[in-house]
């Protein structure tokens, strides 16, 4: 597809006589385009459609709108120059992007063969051929990363192809400045002295450009910690201080890539835990798309310099040679640098490992952009350059970029473990953690844990306190992994239910049929992950309610038995969980304890270290919910945490629906979501819902009202609360 | 080799006028113990005496213990062992391990030292010490040993028996509700409340019971606790690369 644009403009360029030459050395055919007149329109393919007429047509435009001033005052103007610029760049870069979505139909046209095989020889000398190499070797993995992500694999292979993604940028570009300026001295002129200070000066643009990139992400962590009552603006400062690092690299000639890199790496895990999940998703999106923007216009470039003929020349010699070369040294790169690396490693890097690596060098933007850059005057040989350049990258993309999946199918690549995260695995690996340092301490060794455990500990006593903002401070991790495996737990319980009432819980991304059924979906989402919460808090008390369920009817306290109805271990083919079947037996209990144990879960599932809050908000909330409700609520204490096991468990979970079916039965939905505002705010992850009644099951004997779930939920559904569409606004996260 | 080895070091033992068992017990351990070789032991017999007698003693107990450590590395272990033995006693003390500084900011640091000593003794020699730092030795190069009756030091199953027992501190062979909350509070200490230990505690025995599909007590066996772990590759995180 972008190959079609440069043959748009090639049209242009014969339709058109005044086009002063797309043949420009310096200047990039965008700008020319964009200089012309008015006479040109949008490009594309319905401009060289129409271009023969174009011209003239236009011309009459702008001889009409002069006509204008002359005239009346007119209603609708044409306005054109004054939006030119804007809208051509606007629609190639939506006709490119358009050329995403039909990429399938539309398939790869192959090169428009314009090849002129000149057989001349390449006239450089070493210092150019360097300066080559330099630039050739830049490897844009962008494809490759976009296959790993889409075939998991394991997270060592990952890790490093997207190191070098991020670092090489800068390593090249440092070398390509380093041969620059060799080349502008002159080769004759470059004395030895010169080739130190050249390896001088990389390590010190590579080594400074970072030490500038970390200084701002310092203070990026440390203006993001007071950003808690402006979170509007909070993308804003990021992007300005990654902005500012870069333009300060670039004020000393350090390296920018790299500053800019660190500053990310460096702010990543404060200004995370700083900003709101807005912002971070604001922050990631645009960023996304501003890297698109501009990867979509270099290779628009890429393809019209192409076809170009004016700017390049070719060498077949070069060319073949150089298509050979880079894949073999770059394989001998990578071997060798493995067995260097392999000395030092735990887990070795394997054949596979390395063949995928050597496999994965494609060129891309960076090489292309370099190689264009360079001055015709200094380097006599740059069409040469430029036309390899051309050939290599769009021989790598294609080739290697389309036959790095199947490869990495062929060749078995380790997949990521994609295991269920447990609550035991965590505390264990973190014991882990810790037993390991111990051990290394006694034994006096000073290995990876003992400078692993120095960096935490620096990082927790200083940083930290510096760089986070005073509620994140106090977080546990360990206490966020918990209540990330019970929200993924709920979610897979929730699905099990709705699967069982032929109900689907879609991904609120995707596209909807109708709006009803979006709706419906949404609402029904929704709804069920604020049943979460609830089912959540009293979590070890449901397998034992679920264990309810196997029993004779109404027993108080029913034998423990199988488990294998549990969703969350149920596999695919299983029968539904008991919650919608079976779990209707309301066994008398006592309703005050049953909701103070509720109340003292949730309060521990979302209460932070520092309980100082004066009016409990809850107990205004449940002031306000009718019905059974514990006269003498106490504030939570470590004494109403101790639950009596056994029978008392299985009848909080029960008697929580007995309760809230009674509650809604009382009062309406939007009075239950309105009270429960209160109670959202209070909740420290904001993805977690307020309480609400878990699916009643269908009916049974018994006292109490029940109601099937598919009834219960449309219920929700086909009458939405006003107060309720406060809550919309809070999504459900995506995890 | 090994049959020379055997012969050095039997002449080695007669000379210094040991008694016969201890030759026996050579000859087996370096039965055990094919990775040593005999320049590396003799070059460092030559060049010290009564400190290596002690280390040559204490090297075929550990060889009986079935650690398979190599001999630099143990030299280098028993260099160490010597720096925290303060007074020179030839074994260790509580107070020795204590006195290293970073321990004490470890949570599970007095664990640790408790897991050198076995239940009732108050001193540790060098075999010992050896032995529980064995459990951390990387096994990428274990070979299968012909006739090794027992099971290496660092197996899987030996280093899970490690770490459970720095759980299970009453040593009944179960990590009762109590153990669990106590190594929670050490870990966490001052990030997380009360109750949110219990419900991760809680959530944790429950977890293991299930997995396990036993017996639904208040606790986690060592099945259970095996079981929950065999996802994780304990190998590679429970290894220490010095130790080969």
């Amino acid at each position: 597809m972008l190959l079609l644009l440069p043959v748009a403009v090639d049209l242009l360029g014969t339709a058109a006589p005044q086009l002063q030459g797309l043949a420009l050395g310096t200047a990039s055919p965008v700008h020319h385009l964009l200089h012309r007149g008015p006479e040109y329109g949008a490009p594309g393919i319905a401009l060289a459609r129409s271009a023969a007429e174009e011209p003239a047509g236009f011309g009459g435009e702008e001889r009409d709108a002069a006509e204008h001033h002359s005239g009346g005052y007119r209603v609708v103007q044409w306005e054109w120059s004054y939006v030119q610029n804007p809208y051509i760049i606007a629609t190639w870069l939506l006709v490119a992007s358009l050329a995403k979505i039909c990429k399938s139909a539309s398939g790869v046209c192959v090169c428009v063969c314009v090849c002129v095989c000149v057989y001349v020889h390449v006239q450089a000398d070493l210092m150019d051929f360097l300066l080559f190499g330099a630039l050739i070797s830049a490897v844009d993995p962008v494809a490759v990363l976009a296959v790993f992500e889409e075939v998991h694999v394991n997270e060592t292979l990952f890790i490093i192809v997207f190191g070098e993604s991020l670092l090489n940028d800068a390593v090249t570009v440092v070398l390509y400045k380093v041969y620059i300026s060799f080349v502008e001295v002159g080769a004759a002129n470059v004395q030895t002295a010169d080739y130190f200070k050249g390896v001088a000066s990389f390590l010190i643009v590579s080594i400074g450009g970072t030490l500038v990139g970390l200084v701002f992400a310092v203070i990026l962590g440390f203006i993001t910690r007071f950003t808690k009552k402006v979170r509007i603006i909070e993308p804003l400062f990021v992007f300005l201080l990654v902005y500012l690092a870069y333009l300060t690299a670039e004020l000393f000639s350090l390296s920018a890539i790299l500053s800019m890199t660190f500053c990310g790496i460096g702010a990543n895990k404060y200004v995370e835990a700083n900003i709101s999940q807005k912002s971070r998703t604001t922050v990631k999106y645009t960023m996304k798309n501003l890297a698109s923007i501009a990867e979509t216009i270099i290779f628009i470039f890429l393809g019209i310099s192409a076809v170009d003929k004016s700017k390049w020349a070719w060498d077949t010699g070069l060319v073949s040679c150089t298509l050979i070369f880079i894949f073999v040294f770059r394989a001998a790169g990578v071997v060798g640098q493995t067995w260097l690396l392999n000395r030092f490693r735990l887990v070795p890097l394997d054949k596979i490992d390395q063949v995928v690596m050597s496999y994965g060098g494609l060129r891309g933007a960076v090489a292309f952009a370099l190689v264009v850059l360079l001055d015709g005057e200094k380097v006599k040989a740059k069409d040469y350059f430029v036309a390899t350049t051309i050939v290599v990258v769009f021989f790598t993309v294609m080739f290697q970029g389309l036959t790095i999946k199947p490869l990495v199918k062929w060749l078995k690549v380790p997949r990521a473990t994609n295991r269920k995260p447990t609550i035991n695995e965590e505390i264990h690996e973190r014991a882990f953690d810790h037993i390991l340092t111990a051990v290394e301490d006694i034994a006096g060794l000073q290995g990876y844990h003992h400078w692993r455990d120095k960096w935490e500990q620096f990082d927790k006593n200083y940083l930290s306190k510096l760089l986070l903002s005073k509620s994140k401070y106090r977080r546990s991790e360990l206490w966020e992994a918990y209540q990330k495996i019970n929200i993924r737990d709920a979610i897979s319980v929730i699905d099990q239910v709705m699967k069982f009432n032929h109900l689907e819980l879609r991904p609120v991304h995707e596209v909807p049929q109708s709006n009803k059924v979006t709706l419906l979906n949404e609402k029904v989402r929704r709804s069920a992950l604020k049943l979460i919460c609830v089912v959540f808090v009293c979590f070890p008390l449901v397998p034992a309610a679920l264990d309810v369920c196997q029993s004779p009817p109404a027993v108080p306290s029913p034998p423990p038995s199988e488990d294998n109805h549990l969703p969350w271990k149920a596999g695919l083919g299983s029968p539904p969980p008991c919650v919608s079947v079976e779990a209707t037996k309301i066994i008398p209990v006592d309703l005050q304890q049953a909701w103070n144990q509720s109340i003292s879960s949730l309060e521990s599932v979302s209460s932070p270290p520092a309980l100082a809050e004066p009016v409990h908000p809850r107990i205004s909330a449940l002031s306000r919910l009718g019905g059974p409700r514990p006269a003498s609520y106490t504030p939570p204490s470590s004494s109403t945490s101790v639950r009596a096991p056994g029978p008392q468990s299985p009848f909080c979970f029960l008697e929580k629906k007995k309760e809230v079916q009674e509650k809604e039965e009382e009062e309406e939905e939007t009075g239950v979501s309105q009270e429960l505002q209160p109670l959202m705010s209070n909740l420290r992850p904001p993805e977690l819902l307020p309480p609400h009644p878990p699916p009643p099951p269908p009916p049974p004997p018994g006292p109490g009202r029940r109601r099937n779930p598919c009834v219960y939920l449309r219920s929700l559904v086909t009458a939405p609360p006003p107060g309720t569409s406060e809550l919309h606004s809070r999504r459900p996260t995506q995890l | 080799m090994e049959t020379a080895l055997i012969k050095y070091l039997c002449r080695f033992i007669k000379n210094k006028n040991t008694k016969t068992d201890n030759l026996i017990l050579f000859r087996y351990s370096f039965t055990e113990w094919p990775d040593v070789k005999e320049s590396s032991i003799e070059a460092t017999f030559l060049q010290k005496s009564s400190r290596h007698r002690l280390m040559l003693s204490s090297l075929t107990q550990s060889a009986v213990l079935c650690v398979s450590v190599s001999s630099s590395h143990l030299l280098r272990l028993y260099e160490r062992f010597e720096s925290l033995d303060r007074e020179n006693r030839g074994h260790l003390r509580k107070e020795d391990f204590q006195a290293v500084r970073e321990l004490s900011m470890n949570p599970v640091g007095d664990r640790i030292i408790g897991s050198f000593f076995s239940p009732g003794q108050e001193t540790v020699d060098f075999p010992s010490f050896v032995q529980v730092l064995a459990h951390f030795r990387h096994t990428e190069n274990d070979r299968i040993r012909d006739g090794a009756q027992k099971e290496p030091a660092n197996s899987t199953a030996r280093r899970l028996k490690f770490v459970f027992q720095l759980y299970d501190q009453d040593r009944d062979g179960k990590i009762s509700r109590a153990e669990l909350l106590q190594v929670l509070r050490e870990m966490l200490g001052m990030q997380v409340t009360e109750e949110q230990l219990q419900s991760i505690a809680e959530r944790a025995i429950q977890e293991a019971n299930q997995e396990a599909n036993q017996d639904k007590d208040d606790a986690i066996s060592f099945d259970e606790f095996r079981k929950s772990m065999e996802k994780v590759n304990i190998d590679h995180k429970m290894s220490i690369r010095f130790l080969e």
